[in-house]
Order: structure tokens, then sequence, then C-alpha cells
């Protein structure tokens, strides 16, 4: 069996020269390097056929009106068309403000939450393992399977969220929860906080293992209350982690899709169409291809903004 | 006097005691909010539909019924029901989540090793790129892929959701593959080439087998990822032929008549996979969660 070798075989110099980069493949003869481009080239050619080229093809698309319903006529220039229509009509920043919602949550109710319930599966107790097993299953389960729990406790005549609302005297009749438009929204964002802190919960921990414990005794040592220590070293410690989920969270909330797709639709009356629901349904709803596509790169360039604003804020905080 | 001193030694103080029951009392607190409506879903697909549908709700079923599990683990595939419907749509499922993971892992672990012990031109620049891809929604690609499928005539084809989630995967599996390769000390490498092995059995027989952990970590990911997703199969996929359990499940779920019970079951299966996986390799998982942050 031919192998490729890098070093073993030795090469002279004149006749490395003269192969190119397949003959030297065919016979083996590669320098480190080329081997690793060679390792490199199966996953790169994919990523660029399914990531890379797709972006590109994507600012072409922006660019024309793509009549795919009507055979024979072809993509049509239109210019900047796309892109005007995104900033001018309110359909794309309601969508948008939507999804902010969504993230806004995220980052100021489920990341706290979060925080503070890792501080707790923290602390000693029995069944500790297996309470951080258990608390991971509604990030993993698919988005599809939360939805149709969800749909299902919601249910108005005979779902889980009525009965338990109305045996404890909370409620003296059923309340069809995703029918009304704000209340359907936020119906939504709790399911996805639900889903979403328990990664939170997951990745706060993980921070927390990393904090020496001599860091808590000269806290002790130093008469610091428990209060202090949460404030001056524990949350302090956990800016750079919570940077990294800062990025993440916003990156994957306004790809929240399929909660919404399986709860409401969008509906009622478009009350629930998040961003990514409303590019989903321009492009094959409403076939307006080059639309959606100029609204999904301006959404690429929010979150990438944002982005940059998270690096410079948390920057800032922890080199003081 | 001795009977109060050994109870005080055996009883914590009060101080003590209240801290633990409230934080017992917390912790289930937690327990029970995130694990009750996965619970109640369990509960839903054995309590027979009449019990289900009454009102007030009993919380417990009666007499537990299995039917529902019966009807779609016996389904014929040629049936057309919804349940074997859904049967297929499983085993779609498994094919290509099965086949993503086998491909991402091999071809993610030859491009991280490359990354690592091979001098890569711009390899800092292009581990840089890989985060970048992260930041890309799939909603941004989901256009363009859509039309270069169907002009290609790959779409609804299960080779083509392999490939799409796979390349989804790779930026992942290189990053963290990396991360495991970097522990390995090279001196084993340059040991086993000294005894004659080629650079490619070192990294068959001496890398990869040291970074099984690594491996089961990515693995479970890219297993779940594509196991999950569920706008590009929707986009992409059209027939029983190739269309995967999500997007059966959503289609069921959208019909005007619903048969809560078979619906709350065919969640139930949808489940086990992830949760199978979950509980059987808990600490994998959480590795592969943490790796890339905490360190960062």
């Amino acid at each position: 069996m031919k192998e490729l070798t890098a070093e073993r075989v030795r090469v002279p110099a004149t006749v490395r020269k003269e192969m190119t980069f397949f003959e030297r493949i065919r016979t083996g003869r590669l320098t480190k390097r080329q081997f690793g481009i060679l390792l490199c080239l199966p996953a790169f050619l994919m990523m660029l056929a399914v990531l890379g080229y797709p972006l590109a093809y994507s600012v072409y698309i922006t660019f024309h009106k793509m009549n795919i319903a009507r055979a024979g006529l072809g993509p049509q220039f239109v210019g900047l068309k796309n892109y005007a229509r995104v900033f001018e009509r309110a359909d794309f920043w309601r969508a948008f403000l939507r999804s902010s919602l969504f993230v806004v949550y995220d980052l100021f109710v489920g990341m706290p939450m979060g925080l503070a319930i890792a501080i707790l599966l923290n602390q000693r107790f029995r069944f500790r393992g297996m309470t951080r097993a258990t608390i991971l299953l509604p990030y993993v389960l698919s988005g599809t399977v939360l939805g149709l729990i969800w749909k299902w406790i919601y249910n108005p005549n005979h779902g889980a969220l009525n009965a338990l609302f109305h045996q404890l005297g909370l409620i003296s009749e059923y309340i069809p929860w995703l029918a009304q438009p704000s209340r359907a929204l936020h119906m939504l964002i709790l399911v996805n906080l639900w889903q979403g802190t328990p990664w939170a919960i997951i990745m706060y921990l993980a921070g927390l293992q990393t904090i020496p414990l001599e860091l808590y005794d000269a806290a002790k040592v130093d008469g610091a209350s428990a209060w202090q220590t949460l404030f001056r070293v524990t949350l302090p410690l956990m800016a750079p982690i919570t940077l990294a989920m800062l990025v993440l969270k916003t990156v994957w909330t306004f790809q929240v899709f399929d909660i919404v797709w399986v709860l409401t639709r969008g509906g009622p009356a478009s009350a629930t169409q998040v961003v990514s629901y409303y590019i989903y349904y321009s492009s094959f709803f409403q076939l307006k291809l080059g639309y959606a596509a100029a609204m999904s790169y301006v959404l690429l360039g929010i979150i990438l903004v944002l982005v940059f604003i998270y690096y410079r804020l948390i920057r800032h905080e922890v080199e003081y | 006097m001795g009977l109060t001193k050994m109870l005080s030694l055996r009883l914590p103080r009060p101080r003590k005691l209240l801290r633990s029951v409230l934080i017992y009392f917390l912790a289930i607190s937690v327990m029970v909010l995130f694990l009750a409506p996965i619970i109640w879903l369990v509960i839903s697909s054995i309590t027979p539909l009449t019990q289900l549908l009454t009102v007030p709700l009993k919380w417990i079923p009666e007499r537990p019924s299995f039917e529902y599990y019966k009807q779609i683990i016996m389904a014929a595939p040629k049936a057309k029901t919804t349940a074997s419907n859904f049967k297929i749509a499983v085993m779609n499922s498994v094919v290509i989540a099965g086949a993503v993971t086998i491909v991402c892992l091999f071809v993610g672990s030859l491009a991280a090793y490359a990354f690592t012990r091979l001098d890569m031109p711009f390899g800092d620049k292009l581990i840089f790129l890989l985060l970048f891809t992260q930041m890309i929604p799939g909603i941004a690609i989901m256009i363009p892929l859509y039309l270069i499928a169907s002009r290609l005539n790959m779409l609804d084809r299960r080779i083509t959701l392999v490939i799409v989630y796979c390349s989804f995967s790779l930026p992942f599996v290189i990053w963290m593959m990396r991360g495991y390769f970097q522990t390995i000390p090279s001196e084993l490498e340059d040991a086993a080439m000294i005894d004659g092995c080629s650079r490619v059995s070192a990294l068959f027989r001496v890398v990869i087998p040291l970074s099984t952990p690594g491996l089961f970590a990515t693995g479970i990911f890219s297993f779940l990822a594509a196991w999950n997703e569920f706008l590009l199969a929707l986009v992409m996929t059209q027939s029983l032929g190739s269309k995967t359990m999500p997007v059966a499940l959503a289609e069921f779920i959208g019909r005007f008549r619903v048969d809560y019970g078979l619906m709350c079951t065919v969640g139930v299966i949808a489940c086990i996979p992830p949760i199978a996986l979950t509980l059987i390799f808990q600490r994998y998982l959480i590795e592969g969660l943490t790796a890339g942050a905490v360190k960062a």
C-alpha cells in the first residue's frame, strides 16, 4: 500500500523542484505543508460549496428580481431596489423588533436566571450530577418537539396550563393563550426562555468551576460577606464567559423559527412574525427572493455590529 | 447530658439545616420547572384519549395504555397513515444524522490535524474564519442554497441534507478536534514515526484513538444538530423519501384535526434519541458545550 509520507522519504532537491503538486500526491512525496493542505481540502471544499458560495451568490440575488414562479423569465437586475424596500417598509423592522424582544428577554431574564440557578446547583448537595443532566434536556430537544409540547400545554380547551391554573384557583375561565396578539408573543418568548436557560446554566456552571477556591478563602479571611463575595469575586470572573454567551445567544435567538412555525405560524395577525419567520414567509409564500435575501443580509449585518459592540463593552469591563 | 451531646453532634446546626433545606427546595423546583413539560408529554402519550380530554383534567392516568406506541411501531411502511409516514421520517432522520456524524468527524478530524501539526498557510486566519461562520444565520443562506440545489436537481434528496448539515457542523468539529489534538504530545507521534509508521498511520493509530472523548463530544453535537434541524429540511425536502422527523412532526401538528394522544406519542419518540444521548454521554456533552467558551 502506498502511503502519503512527508518526511520519511528523502527526495533530492532537484527532483522536488521538477515535480508538480499532483505528481507528488501520486508518488507520495509531499512536504508537510502540502500534506496539510491535502487533509484540509475535503472540509474546505464542502464549506466553500455550502457556506461560501451561497453567501456570495446571495449578494447577486439581492440585486435581482428572481422571477422563479414564471418559467422562462430569468433574473432581472433591479439595482438597490430590494435593499431600499427593506429600509422603507415597516414589515421587516416590525419583525426585527419582535425578534429583538426575544433577545432582550434572553439576555436580561434568561442569562441572570441561568447564573442564579448555576450558583444554586454549584452548592454541594446529593443528586447534583443527576440534576445537571436532566436540566439539559430542554436544550437538546428539537424546536419542533418543544413546539409540540407547548402547543399541547397551551391548548385552550384541554391544555395543562389552563387546567393547572384553574385547579389552583388562579383563573376562573380557560384562557386561549395564543389567540391574542401581545399575549401570544409573550407565550412564545416563555417557550424560548425555557429552552435557552438550561444552556446558560450549564455554561455558567462550567465557568464557576474554573474559579480557584483560594479566591473564596481569601475573601473569607478578609471578612467579606456572602453578597460581597458574589459581587466582587464571582460576577467579575464571569465576564469573559458572559461575553461568549451574549454573542452566541444573540446569533441564535435571531434565528428562532421552529417554535414559531409550530405554535402560531406567525399569527394571530402577524403578531408573532419574528424576523426569520418573516424572511421565510417572504421567500416561499410571497416568492420575493430578492427582497428576502436583502433582508437576510441586513440581519447578518446587524448581528455582526452587535457582536462587535459586545466585544468592545466587555473588553472595557475586564481590563480594569 | 450525653444524649443531647450526641444529638448536637449528629444534627446540623439550625442555620445550616435551614440552608440545606432551602437548597434542596430550590433545586427541586428548578428540576420541576424544566422537566414537568416533558413528563407531561410522556403522561399524555400513555393516557387514553377519553380520559385526556376530560374537564377537569386528571393528572395521572388510571389505566395507562401503550396503544399509540404499538400503532407506530407496527405500522406497515406502505400504509400511508400518519403513523407509517412518521416512521419513515424517523428512519430518514436516523440515516441522515448518522451519515452526517460519520462524515463530519472523519473530514473534520483530518482538517483539525492539519491545523494542529502541519504548518498550514494562514492557519490562524482560517481558524478565525471558521468561528465567523458560526455567526451566519441559516436563514441567510437558505435562499441561495434552495436555488442552487434546485438547479443541480438536488432538491428532495437525503444526500443534499447530509452535505448541508456536514458543512454546518464542520467549523465546530474542526475547532473542537483541534483543541483535543493540541492536548496530545507530539512526541507520541514522533515515536510512532521513528518506529516506522507513516504520518497517516500515526494519525489513525496514535492520535485519533487518544482523542476518543473528543470524538464523542463532537459527534454527539453533530448528530443532535442534524437530528433537530428544521428550517433547511423544510425548504429542501418534499416527499416521504427524504422528509426528516421534524418536518413530518410539524406537518402533523399543523393539521386541522389532531389526535392529541398520537401527537404526544410522536413527540415522545422524537425525544428518545436526544434524551438517551444526553443521559448516556452527559459528561462528553457538557464538555463539548463548554469547551470553547470557558477556555476563552
